[in-house]
């Protein structure tokens, strides 16, 4: 049995009469890639925000490496080691590609007020362009991040998500509005990272045969509750979820 | 060829300037009115450097500023006026009491964002000019003379301006190479992306209250610093001159015609503005007209509609054309 890294326990989250989630529980393992999967509205990405801190929970408690974070500040969070990119890409469009990546080091070991002097050490530069060389956008890295087209920059945010030696990684949707040569090399670079660093991935994606892929496990999420829960292939033969996806009732 | 190239290495160029600004005050011996425009244009290089730091780089658009500015003046002359306290450790009080205003007003109103965080600044700088309006304790709208002492060091004051032009020009050196350390620091990367993206920089991990609590404080404290100075200048000083919310427009007119969240950007705009806007309020003011007004008005707003990053951006293109032209 391997170690749990992030744990949910029967998180619950409403907006007014809406009950977006509805005691989720899940756990991911070290090292493990887990696949997230559901209709529009399912409630994936309030998930991902209640885990990061963006939105306070009603309910139910969130564990990093058995540590319980739940109710703690964003930036408190990502410091304990969760990274997290967005559907949308969100990449600090006057920054440069180099700094975009620089910024997201573990601030938890940082002086925060010789940060107003300092600049970025030797080591923190030697990481930084051996991840723009991971994702092979290396010779951009002096560009700003704006600059950069649509499917670099979801290159740019994964690098830059793996910056700060995360315990996890949250992606939202890597691959969406991304052309399928690139769609492939962001995927084997997820997991060339998870079997290299043995980083751990929880992914948010719509593109079936591409998470189906990738994912150790998966869990199907729809209108806030978890309706199934497993490896690829007992997911893509669940009824419940076929059902999800193509609305029953 | 190749000392052309040198020459334009920026070192040089600050140090020749360095030097052409010590040796000025020799030129312009019968001309105080000349010293006293340098001495207001070393004053807004400061402010304008102050406010570059909290509006240009962490992007929080701060009304506030000419209330730090008062606190510092007043701070001092207070402790002068009751306490004959020398006017270098009121510098560091007022300095103190702004930092600490800074502090808590930025913990209570910098999560507001955008306009809300500029209106909010501009209602706690009315309220405190109110008070001041009234306040008998601090002259209220009489305003509080400073008393005059023998000239020395002692008391920052003397009974030519030649000091107050060398003080100045110190102060606006030292904010300016403070402004530019942080530019190149990691804080300086940080105050950029809060500006950019204030949820994505929090998603790094960035302690974004903090940091802006960071550029305000000290934003404050250079205000408050330049306020103690230019009260011992004036010898005078009044809610409606050192609190007048002028004072913050002003540093944001120059900090966007020079280039906002640039280092040179502040030192050019005030460099241009200030003996420009002296320029035409002589030429063209009086007799009620205010042409000087128009004139002043209408040259920003070229500068902001067609050249948005300011004049800064400009000389930058120069330059690169200059040094194509000295290479081939």
């Amino acid at each position: 049995m391997s170690k749990k890294c992030l744990e949910v326990e029967s998180l619950t989250k409403r907006f007014g009469g809406l009950t977006a989630l509805d005691e989720i529980s899940l756990h991911i393992n070290e090292a493990e890639i887990i696949g997230l999967i559901g209709p529009n509205g399912s409630g994936k990405t309030t998930l991902f925000n209640c885990v990061t801190g963006f939105l306070k929970p009603d309910n139910g408690r969130i564990f990093l490496r058995e540590v319980n974070i739940t109710g703690r500040e964003p930036h408190k969070i990502i410091q304990e080691g969760v990274s997290r990119t967005f559907q949308i890409t969100r990449v600090f469009p006057e920054l440069t590609v180099m700094e975009n990546i620089l910024i997201s080091i573990r601030h938890k070991e940082e002086s925060r007020i010789r940060s107003i002097y300092k600049k970025s050490n030797r080591d923190e530069i030697k990481k930084a362009s051996e991840l723009l060389e991971f994702i092979g956008i290396a010779e951009l890295s002096d560009q700003p991040g704006g600059e950069l087209s649509y499917g670099q920059q979801k290159l740019l945010q994964l690098a830059s998500s793996l910056m700060q030696d995360p315990s996890v990684v949250l992606l939202d949707e890597p691959t969406a509005g991304v052309n399928p040569t690139l769609i492939n090399k962001i995927m084997d670079r997820i997991r060339e990272a998870n079997e290299e660093f043995g980083t751990t991935f929880l992914i948010i994606e719509h593109n079936m045969d591409v998470i189906m892929g990738i994912s150790h496990r998966m869990y199907v999420l729809a209108t806030g509750k978890i309706i199934a829960e497993g490896n690829p292939e007992k997911v893509r033969s669940d009824p419940e979820v076929f059902e999800a996806y193509l609305g029953g009732d | 060829m190749k000392n052309g190239m040198n020459f334009f290495k920026k070192g040089k160029w600050l140090f020749l300037i360095l030097i052409a600004l010590l040796l000025l005050p020799n030129f312009l011996k019968d001309e105080p009115y000349v010293l006293h425009v340098c001495i207001i244009v070393f004053v807004y290089v400061s402010l304008a450097q102050a406010w570059n730091l909290i509006g240009g780089y962490a992007g929080q658009i701060s009304f506030v500023n000419h209330t730090f500015f008062a606190i510092g003046a007043y701070t001092s002359t207070m402790l002068l006026i009751y306490l004959n306290l020398t006017p270098w450790i009121g510098l560091f009080v007022g300095m103190a009491i702004a930092g600490c205003v800074a502090y808590v007003l930025g913990f209570q109103i910098l999560h507001l964002k955008g306009h809300y965080f500029a209106v909010a600044t501009i209602a706690f700088a009315e309220i405190v000019k109110l008070l001041f309006l009234n306040w008998r304790g601090v002259g209220a709208a009489y305003g509080l003379s400073l008393p005059l002492k023998m000239p020395s060091f002692y008391y920052l004051m003397w009974s030519s301006k030649l000091p107050y032009y060398y003080i100045f020009l110190l102060v606006a050196i030292i904010s300016t190479i403070l402004i530019y350390t942080i530019d190149k620091s990691k804080a300086g990367m940080y105050f950029r992306s809060i500006k950019q993206d204030e949820d994505g920089a929090k998603h790094k991990g960035i302690d974004t209250r903090y940091y802006k609590l960071l550029a305000f404080v000290i934003s404050a404290w250079i205000c408050a610093l330049v306020g103690t100075l230019y009260a011992q200048y004036i010898l005078y000083i009044c809610p409606r001159s050192c609190m007048d919310i002028m004072i913050s427009t002003k540093c944001i007119l120059i900090v966007l015609f020079g280039g906002l969240g640039t280092v040179a950007g502040p030192v050019l705009g005030a460099v241009i503005l200030i003996p420009l806007a002296e320029y035409t309020r002589i030429k063209l003011g009086g007799g009620g007209q205010g042409w000087d007004y128009i004139i002043y008005g209408l040259i920003i707003l070229v500068i902001v509609l067609y050249q948005p990053q300011g004049v800064y951006s400009i000389l930058r293109r120069c330059k690169k054309n200059v040094q194509k032209m000295l290479r081939s």
